[in-house]
């Protein structure tokens, strides 16, 4: 990945691009980020001493675009690589992470060299980035998008996964349709009935190895040398209602993560909402079994997963809301939410002179229920379609946000939450978590605004050295953020277990920014456990020390 | 039409790009890939005599089958060496309480495969009649079996076989020698099994249950394939092959106390042709 040659040939097309059109002809554009961390040992919050001293995560983004033409690179640096990018040996390094070149018409796209691509919500093929996950499954390959009609768009993927500096050894294929009924059925051009149907299949292809059976080590596992995996999809509104739903199926693929099993996998979700003016209700429900799909079958951790089995338990901003955040379980989960938004008119006894507004979200997720009817090697277990298995999480929360007065504002949450440690890989009772929190800002003048925010959690987890989850216990917190003018932010913010916990995360922190630049620099404590995004998750460790950080765009 | 014509038939040829695994009879997706028995020349044998073969199917949890042990026990004593026992530890019988487990994998699909159920059950050489395998279910039928052991071994057998075994360090090096007394046109395999003696573990018994138990001729470990590793598909009579392997044995608590059974089947029809046994010197 690192060597010159696919550089080279961006540039000479960018430059053959150029010489044939005019650089003026073109555009360049781009964004840099560089977050650079010190931190040193902290016996108390568990942070280890950094040998380092300074570590650095640096990436730059350059995009050329000419007429229909494009091609750009990323230049990515890790030395050494942030605390909780894990493995280090195999973060580390710098070069050019990311090249491509895309020719795109009205009716097709052709892009060759790395991409990103996602077919329906990514059950079945989901290529995506996300640097604060330190996750990056880019395909390298080529991907055509060709709409022979309007609303007809096809899609074509084949490449191999990005894997840190290098690339999985598998070969992803894949195939999608999507089809919107009202622009390909004269009678429902002008109907209000919304329709949008797609289907996509994907393929990957691995080599034979071998694996035998732990208890008969004499038998290795016939392999599925091409393992595929098909969805179908329904997107459908009308007026204020809306449903969407997806279907998934995957075929024989013993991997890791299910322990050489031959189950085949299936996935399904649904979404059902209304909304009117004032009101929304959404409910969410999925069933995901052994949907695990890699392009490396004895691959774990969070690389080369080929698909993504969307979240649906609601993804919380607040510290103590996600302190014990859901890990979505690829191997078998069953999930439902419902989620209620009210605005409450503003000039009755309850919407108060400015109108409140009201969310109400309760999320439930178990597992299968599951028989076991083998080892690696055989089908593995059997499981009802509607049978429920453990608790894994529950979150019931109320968020009421209410302007005061012109300059104040009021959000206030409860929640109570029950959390299943197994999520995270490791056994123990259910954690129950009380949690309050009240966010008030103050824009003091046109200049200033002051936002402070205090939490409560209540749990009936307990710290204990052989547990060591410092996650435990019952907490406080408090946040003061002063916003200066249009460029400056400065906040302090500690949390603090007064009860059966461990630690003292004091932060502060302060900002600066100028259009599409931005600085900040923060000292504190930062507790260990799990950064979650969309219900994909990476383990962060404790750290103790200065972080700093610049975003910029051109 | 034309436009879609050709993503239809990617998206065709996409979703025939999935393998499908089939299981065997076991549910097991997986293929032998342990050592194979490398066979060359070899000299006649001097003992052209049948053995047969009787696999007892039984567990601690099996009342009746200690009244089957001493039947077989007495079988072999009037049979002698031309009686191969081999006591197989049926999937259903857990033991009782910590005590030893020697169900194994290779059993438990022999006793689906042979549709055994019930225990105590034997089968002498695997033999089929109409379709049906031939079981012994019982104690009582099993008591009754000598006639048959003795009708079985006054046949010539289609094969002889010997076998010799010496332990080398950690492994186990074990000479078969096979010849051929017919001509063969079907799949000649040979399937070497491990067999153990004074295994102690507790017993149920139709009176009080026996704490330590002393159970012989368990199966601890089938060493090839558990359908035999093929000789021959088609030879004439009179050819002989010595057949050599080299395996670390597993589960056996005491060499002494190990033996190695040997026995050819006819691959097609599943039925033993003879057996032997050796002590691991």
């Amino acid at each position: 990945m690192r060597k010159a040659l696919p550089i080279l040939l961006i540039l000479s097309a960018i430059g053959l691009s150029a010489s044939a059109q005019g650089i003026a002809g073109g555009h360049v554009t781009g964004a840099f980020q560089t977050d650079i961390q010190m931190s040193h040992a902290d016996s108390v919050i568990g942070a280890q001493d950094v040998e380092e001293r300074l570590l650095i995560n640096t990436r730059a983004d350059i995009l050329y675009q000419n007429g229909n033409f494009r091609a750009g690179l990323r230049f990515e640096a890790y030395q050494n690589p942030l605390l909780g990018f894990e493995p280090k040996n195999l973060y580390k390094g710098q070069g050019i992470a990311h090249y491509f070149m895309n020719y795109s018409t009205q009716r097709f796209s052709i892009t060759a060299g790395h991409f990103y691509e996602q077919f329906g919500s990514g059950m079945i093929l989901r290529a995506y980035e996300d640097r604060y996950l330190g996750l990056d499954n880019a395909l390298l390959g080529a991907t055509i998008t060709y709409r022979p009609v309007n609303g007809v768009t096809l899609k074509a993927v084949a490449g191999k996964q990005r894997y840190y500096w290098d690339y999985g050894a598998g070969l992803v294929r894949g195939l999608d349709a999507e089809v919107n009924l009202n622009s390909v059925v004269k009678p429902l051009a002008e109907s209000p009935l919304h329709l949008t149907i797609g289907a996509g299949y994907v393929s990957k292809y691995e080599e034979d190895e071998t694996i035998y059976q732990p208890s008969n080590p004499e038998y290795k596992l016939n392999l599925p040398l091409n393992v595929g995996a098909g969805a179908a999809r329904l997107d459908l509104s009308y007026g204020g209602f809306s449903l969407q739903t997806e279907y998934a199926r995957k075929g024989q693929d013993p991997s890791a993560d299910n322990d050489y099993i031959y189950r085949h996998g299936e996935a399904l979700t649904l979404s059902a909402g209304y909304a009117q003016s004032g009101f929304s209700a959404q409910v969410q429900a999925k069933r995901v079994d052994n949907m695990s799909f890699r392009s490396v079958r004895s691959q774990s951790g969070q690389m080369l997963y080929i698909n993504y089995i969307p979240a649906i338990n609601r993804q919380h901003a607040y510290t103590f809301l996600s302190m014990y955040p859901y890990a979505t379980q690829t191997t078998g989960e069953m999930g439902l939410q419902a989620d209620i938004i009210y605005s409450i008119d503003a000039g009755t006894p309850l919407g108060g002179h400015y109108g409140t507004d009201i969310n109400l979200n309760c999320a439930v997720i178990t597992g299968l229920d599951t028989t076991q009817v083998g080892e690696r090697g055989t089908e593995g277990y059997t499981s009802p379609f509607f049978g429920t298995g453990d608790l894994y999480y529950g979150d019931l929360s109320l968020e009421v946000a209410k302007k005061l007065s012109p300059k104040l504002k009021l959000t206030a949450t409860v929640a109570y939450q029950v959390f299943n440690p197994i999520v995270e890989g490791h056994g123990g009772d259910l954690h129950h978590n009380a949690i309050a929190i009240a966010d008030l800002t103050w824009k003091v003048n046109k200049r200033n605004r002051l936002r402070f925010e205090a939490e409560w959690l209540g749990s009936d987890s307990r710290y204990t050295a052989a547990s060591a989850d410092r996650r435990a216990g019952d907490w406080v917190m408090g946040l003061v953020e002063w916003n200066i003018g249009r460029h400056w932010f400065i906040s302090a913010s500690d949390q603090y277990a007064y009860n059966d916990g461990v630690g003292n995360y004091y932060n502060l922190a302060a900002g600066y920014s100028q259009g599409a630049t931005r600085l900040t620099l923060g000292y504190g404590k930062q507790r260990e456990g799990l950064l979650c995004i969309g219900g994909v998750c990476r383990q962060v460790p404790a750290t103790n020390g200065l972080t700093f950080s610049l975003t910029t765009s051109f | 039409m034309k436009k879609i014509a050709l993503p239809i038939i990617m998206i065709a040829l996409l979703a025939t790009s999935c393998d499908t695994i089939e299981p065997d009879a076991n549910g097991n997706y997986t293929t032998y890939a342990g050592p194979q028995i490398s066979w060359t020349d070899g000299t006649a044998l001097s003992d052209h005599s049948h053995k047969a073969l009787v696999e007892k199917y039984t567990g601690p949890r099996c009342s009746n089958c200690p009244v089957a042990d001493q039947a077989l026990e007495l079988a072999h004593e009037q049979v002698g060496d031309r009686l191969v026992l081999v006591s197989i530890t049926h999937p259903d019988e857990e033991p009782l309480g910590a005590s030893l487990d020697t169900r194994t994998d290779d059993g438990s699909t022999w006793a689906r495969f042979f549709g055994v159920s019930f225990r105590p059950t034997a089968m002498l050489n695997r033999t089929n009649n109409d379709g049906q395998w031939d079981l012994f279910t019982g104690s009582p039928a099993i008591s009754g079996m000598t006639p048959a052991i003795e009708s079985a071994n006054a046949q010539t057998p289609l094969v002889a076989l010997d076998c010799h075994a010496t332990q080398q360090g950690d492994s186990t090096d074990i000479t078969l020698n096979l010849e051929l007394l017919d001509a063969v046109d079907y799949p000649l395999n040979i399937t070497i099994v491990t067999t153990e003696d004074s295994l102690a573990y507790p017993q149920l018994t139709n009176s009080t249950p026996i704490s330590d138990y002393r159970h012989n001729h368990i199966l601890r470990q089938v060493v090839t394939d558990l359908w035999g590793n093929t000789v021959t598909t088609s030879a004439p009579a009179g050819k002989t092959y010595q057949g050599r392997i080299k395996v670390v044995l597993r589960s056996i608590q005491d060499l002494q106390n190990a033996h190695i059974v040997a026995f050819a089947t006819n691959a097609n029809t599943r039925q033993v042709l003879n057996a032997a046994q050796c002590s691991i010197e």
